[in-house]
């Protein structure tokens, strides 16, 4: 989840940094901002309950989702909301990535960083 | 002097052969009370027959191989430290992090008279741990209360039948069978029996439990009997 060594920069999309479960859910959640795990099968329902459970797990784990527990019907389910909207997931790995390129290469990374800004490439 | 006499030669001067018969005759008379109880004849044979053949290698060996001894006490050592370290981080993590059950499930535990205990975990999860039920709030979720009382009487099957992991585990291991005991069709029944096929049926179905379908079949020839 987000780990360093498991981040494909030649993929497409959010799967350069989640797997494809895992980018399809934070999708959904972000789209519809609230919904229980039932909700989150019947629009994943090419994948196993297991592998939608698993996936959410991980998920709340690496803090990305929350869960709250709702009693209040005739059946105890989690409700699931997003940790952030897809700005702050975005800010939330950059951080990660440039500490990680800050650790390893110093203040070249800044300067490079710097250098970019000059150019117009970042704003 | 042949192998036999070589090796009870060796023992004599240790001063283990007297316990090393107690020890053997004991782990006999221990499995086979411990598996005939639950009744339980086919792994009762299969680690009452490698016990033997193990010791029977022991006692048989020659001088120069009573390193297996040592072999053989290795692996029960190993394999009793590794599973006290399942167990301890099982208890650490079982005891904390756990629910309740809501209030319009609390007629399940007090019918059963069983401690149930909520997982936080959207993975599909029931299972008996140190005289306690757990099921995970993904299985509540799914389920309807009379699929839930289905799966909680399979559990106090377990609970109450199967025999304990650790020590299951242990047997498996020192008579080298690596056999589980498995009892999942005897706790099908019971569930079956307790609460209904259909219930049960449904909650397999719903949980997509693995080998969900060939379950139902070895259960419905029953109920068809």
């Amino acid at each position: 989840m987000v780990k360093i060594e498991r981040i494909s920069l030649e993929k497409e999309g959010l799967i350069k940094f989640f797997s494809p479960n895992e980018a399809r859910i934070l999708e959904l959640l972000w789209k519809k901002k609230k919904m229980t795990s039932p909700e989150i099968q019947q629009q994943c329902d090419d994948l196993s309950l297991a592998c939608v459970a698993g996936t959410l797990d991980r998920l709340i784990k690496s803090g990305f989702v929350n869960r709250t527990i709702d009693e209040t019907g005739q059946r105890m389910r989690y409700i699931y909301t997003p940790e952030g909207n897809r700005q702050k997931v975005g800010n939330k790995i950059c951080e990660k990535i440039i500490d990680c390129l800050v650790d390893t290469f110093g203040t070249s990374t800044i300067d490079t960083i710097n250098k970019n800004r000059n150019r117009g490439k970042l704003k | 002097m042949n192998g036999i006499e070589c090796f009870i030669f060796c023992i004599q001067k240790t001063g283990l052969l007297y316990p090393l018969i107690g020890l053997i005759a004991l782990t006999f008379i221990f499995l086979f009370m411990f598996y005939k109880m639950r009744n339980n004849e086919s792994l009762l044979a299969s680690q009452f027959s490698m016990t033997f053949i193990i010791s029977f290698n022991l006692l048989s060996m020659n001088c120069d191989m009573f390193n297996w001894v040592w072999i053989y006490l290795g692996i029960i050592l190993i394999g009793t430290i590794l599973m006290s370290i399942v167990r301890i981080y099982l208890d650490l993590k079982l005891d904390k992090d756990f629910f309740r059950l809501p209030p319009h499930l609390s007629e399940i535990e007090h019918h059963w008279k069983v401690d149930i205990r909520i997982l936080d975990t959207q993975r599909i999860k029931a299972f008996t741990y140190k005289n306690k039920i757990y099921l995970s709030v993904g299985l509540l979720e799914r389920l309807e209360k009379d699929e839930i009382k289905s799966v909680v009487a399979h559990e106090v099957y377990h609970l109450h039948h199967s025999p304990n992991k650790f020590l299951s585990s242990l047997l498996a291991i020192t008579s080298m069978t690596f056999l589980r005991f498995n009892d999942q069709h005897r706790a099908d029944r019971y569930a079956v029996k307790k609460s209904g096929f259909e219930n049960l049926v449904n909650a397999f179905r719903k949980l997509q439990i693995k080998d969900a379908e060939k379950r139902i079949k070895k259960l419905s020839s029953i109920v068809i009997d």
